[in-house]
């Protein structure tokens, strides 16, 4: 009987335990990953056309990447070799799309697309994470490379380059005082060569990955985690 | 209706009579005003184009922390924006060389010899054209905001010893909005 008992209340234990670590586990496994939340569709425009061109936007959709390209790394190092670049796995925070559009005029067209990456309890500090962007075009600009790290200073690998830009898009009371980092683009080529004939149009391509990353000043070390894939294709009729 | 019809026909809203006017007005004019006698293409050349110049939105400032410099010795400028209206202002921030210009002269006016960096930065001055990262920037009314600092002259001119001048430049379209400014001008001396 009192083994019996015994055996009773270790079942009772036993099984209290167990379902506490399953929820924690559950807990983890749902929070291993980066969530993507699309924007309002009143905030997306999937095309744009003026001039004889097209804009549409690709992927129309924005969407989670889970891993750091092979070439990506190797582009983030050879652009800034000053830096160290490791891959650290998924971090845990929400990609708040606020509005993905196609954009075109005259001139040329694009996309504009800006976010909040709203941070996890479980992500680094708010004060180390970095925007890093890595760009795969048909037409880079200033003889650049594709791949290539968008880094409008050249001087370091980052998105935003100077700490009071860092400083403005970033909002420590955003997200139940987790803290958000803003991100804002709008990224344009003029229109391609118009098409030599048979072919019915020329086209131009643009896609970014954007990473969220955590930097260590000290060991000038970047860690790249999850990212955001967008872009833009033109076609010109 | 008849009254109106024979004057037509007799009065001096007659068509012979209106041209008869409209010649004897052109002979005193042709003989009376010089202008006829300059060449046509001097009296209808459109006026020569001033480059636009926004000052009435936003000042363009350049700021220099002294004016004589040592040859051989950096010599740093920075640049803002100050909104001087009463509606938010839109400026892009896509790297300063896309959308701003530098411009360093000698007292006649003559641009100074641009280093190789100089021409490769001038070369990417490109209002309107093709941007990678690229954000929208609001400054507020009244608001100022540094967007290149400490940038060092002496890394995009050759400036030997003598007296210059310099200027900024912001010229930029897209999205249908388009500014240009011109900053103050800034005189310095190198020994």
């Amino acid at each position: 009987m009192k083994n019996l008992r015994f055996i009773g209340v270790g079942g009772w234990f036993t099984q209290s335990v167990g379902v506490l670590v399953c929820v924690a586990l559950m807990e983890l496994i749902a929070a291993a990953d980066t969530t993507v939340t699309q924007p309002n569709p009143a905030n997306v425009r999937d095309n744009a056309s003026a001039a004889g061109a097209n804009v549409s936007l690709s992927p129309a959709v924005i969407n989670r990447v889970g891993t750091l390209a092979q070439n990506h790394l190797a582009a983030m190092q050879a652009a800034y070799p000053d830096y160290k670049f490791v891959y650290g796995g998924s971090l845990n925070g929400n990609w708040l799309i606020n509005s993905y559009q196609a954009r075109a005029d005259n001139a040329g067209g694009g996309a504009s697309m800006d976010l909040r990456y709203v941070r996890a309890k479980t992500d680094p500090s708010l004060a180390s994470l970095r925007f890093v962007q890595v760009i795969d075009t048909s037409a880079p600009i200033n003889g650049g490379k594709s791949p290539g790290v968008d880094s409008s200073s050249g001087i370091v690998p980052f998105y935003y380059f100077d700490d009071s830009t860092e400083d403005e898009n970033k909002d420590p009371g955003d997200g139940n005082g987790m803290g958000s980092y803003y991100f804002d683009d709008e990224p344009q080529r003029p229109y391609p060569a118009p098409p030599v004939p048979p072919a019915p149009f020329s086209s131009l391509g643009w896609g970014a990955i954007l990473y969220i990353a955590s930097y260590n000043d000290a060991t000038k070390t970047v860690t790249i985690y999850d990212g955001v894939s967008w872009g833009f294709h033109i076609q010109r009729f | 209706m008849g009254r109106g019809t024979g004057l037509m026909g007799k009065g001096p809203c007659c068509p012979v009579w209106g041209i008869t006017i409209a010649a004897v007005l052109l002979c005193v004019l042709e003989a009376a005003c010089p202008l006829w006698a300059t060449p046509q293409s001097t009296l209808w050349a459109a006026p020569k184009k001033r480059k636009r110049n926004d000052t009435d939105i936003c000042k363009l400032n350049l700021k220099m922390p002294g004016r004589k410099f040592e040859a051989g010795k950096a010599i740093r400028v920075d640049v803002e924006f100050e909104n001087i209206c009463l509606e938010p202002l839109v400026i892009w921030s896509s790297g300063f060389w896309l959308n701003h210009m530098l411009v360093v002269t000698d007292v006649k006016g003559k641009e100074a010899t641009l280093t190789k960096l100089g021409k490769e930065c001038r070369s990417r001055f490109s209002p309107g054209g093709a941007r990678d990262s690229n954000v929208r920037i609001l400054v507020g009314p009244g608001d100022v905001r540094l967007v290149g600092k400490g940038i060092d002259l002496t890394k995009y001119y050759k400036l030997d010893s003598g007296k210059y001048r310099v200027q900024a430049v912001y010229e930029e379209r897209m999205a249908g909005l388009s500014l240009r400014i011109v900053s103050n001008r800034v005189a310095f001396d190198i020994k």
